[in-house]
């Protein structure tokens, strides 16, 4: 079997995605009119700034118009596309900010630790369950919850660094910090997570560590 | 060892695949084309919005230079303009259109009064005809006429009118008292 690197950091990097080469072409079209590079900013990056805007509010509706806000910011700042050499670190900037300035105005709802070691405690006196889907969905319940009571400045990058179309690099431009910065954050949520889930190894097929 | 360092790897594995799939998400079809449409409400929101801003300002503009202009008007022509012509004429008034000396109109203030006549004396020569910037009303016409038929009479009337007008001046700069002035008239 393959043995994956020590850094787990590095597993992100191999990833590149139909939209990363498309952006090779972003070039040509920041020579149209203001108009056309604002469609094309639309279609080529529509799925990431939703993608962004999801991975904060963790709502569809709530995603979606943060999408159409980040867009009519854009369009008013549409002169100054030409002039982006990275349109999408740009967009992925502006959206980030619009998704976090509407996750304030409605706070997220965060679960207490107590509330946390609850639904873990429900999982493991369980069992094994016979509906994989079910298992599947409390899981990924479980995994949103870990995240979400992570702290901030942990829980942003690592958020980002869920979505395929962004590396290191480019997530460090959207929050503001170094790459270096990035990566020790995106370590260290890791290993508070792997922490958190010790207490289901064996279980919904989280693999044991002794 | 190697077994630990095993499971840690599957566990890092497993963590992999669920964060992957935490971030797995689409959005709904024709995001793209909602996105345009919604855009290009706003750009008419915005157009019409600048519309009324620049209605707005253009109804301001033209209010502020109709007030300047009116500013821009003398006080004496606006009253000029205010009264009709028939109280501001006298016999005075239509000799020195004749050609007559000028006289005094009628109850000027009197440092008014002064300047205004030195003004005339020294900055302008004399005319022989007072300019006028409109001609004569039919009662002016009259008056010119019966000074030009009864010139000693008008020159009578002109003359007590100044009289009466230097009484006045004498009486408003403190030569002269009231007490005088009723013995003068008796």
């Amino acid at each position: 079997m393959h043995k994956i690197a020590a850094n787990p950091v590095f597993i992100f990097e191999g990833r590149r995605t139909v939209a990363e080469q498309a952006l090779a072409s972003d070039a040509v079209l920041m020579a149209r009119t203001n108009e056309d590079a604002l469609e094309a900013a639309v279609r080529n990056h529509a799925r990431l700034v939703y993608r962004i805007a999801y991975s904060v509010s963790r709502n569809h509706h709530d995603a979606e118009d943060a999408t159409q806000e980040t867009f009519v910011r854009v369009m008013r700042y549409r002169r100054k596309l030409d002039g982006i050499s990275d349109p999408k670190a740009w967009l992925a900037r502006i959206a980030w900010r619009v998704a976090v300035e509407r996750s304030r105005r409605r706070p997220e709802t965060s679960l207490s630790d107590q509330r946390i070691e609850t639904m873990v405690e429900g999982l493991r006196s369980r069992g094994v369950l016979a509906d994989r889907a079910l298992q599947e969905q409390e899981t990924h319940e479980l995994l949103s919850a870990l995240i979400a009571a992570l702290p901030e400045s942990l829980r942003d990058p690592l958020r980002l660094s869920t979505l395929e179309e962004l590396q290191p690099r480019e997530i460090a431009e959207v929050l503001g910090t170094s790459e270096a910065s990035v990566r020790s954050r995106l370590f260290r949520a890791r290993r508070i997570l792997k922490e958190k889930l010790a207490a289901l190894e064996g279980n919904y097929g989280i693999p044991r560590s002794r | 060892m190697e077994s630990h360092d095993h499971d840690k790897d599957r566990l890092d594995e497993w963590l992999d695949g669920a964060l992957r799939k935490y971030g797995d998400i689409e959005p709904r079809a024709g995001i793209e084309g909602r996105i345009l449409a919604s855009l290009v409400v706003e750009k008419e929101r915005i157009s019409r919005s600048w519309t009324r801003s620049f209605v707005l300002a253009s109804a301001c503009a033209v209010a502020v230079i109709a007030i300047v202009l009116l500013s821009s008007v003398p006080h004496d022509r606006r009253q000029t303009l205010v009264k009709p012509p028939s109280e501001r004429t006298t016999v005075a008034v239509v000799r020195q259109r004749a050609g007559q000396q000028p006289a005094a109109t009628h109850a000027p203030r009197k440092a008014a009064v002064k300047d205004r006549t030195l003004r005339a004396r020294t900055l302008e020569p004399k005319r022989d005809t007072f300019p006028s910037s409109r001609a004569l009303s039919e009662q002016e016409q009259l008056l010119s006429r019966y000074v030009k038929e009864y010139p000693q009479e008008a020159g009578l009337i002109a003359n007590k009118q100044a009289a009466e007008q230097q009484k006045v001046e004498m009486l408003l700069d403190g030569r002269l008292s009231e007490s005088q002035l009723d013995q003068q008239e008796r």
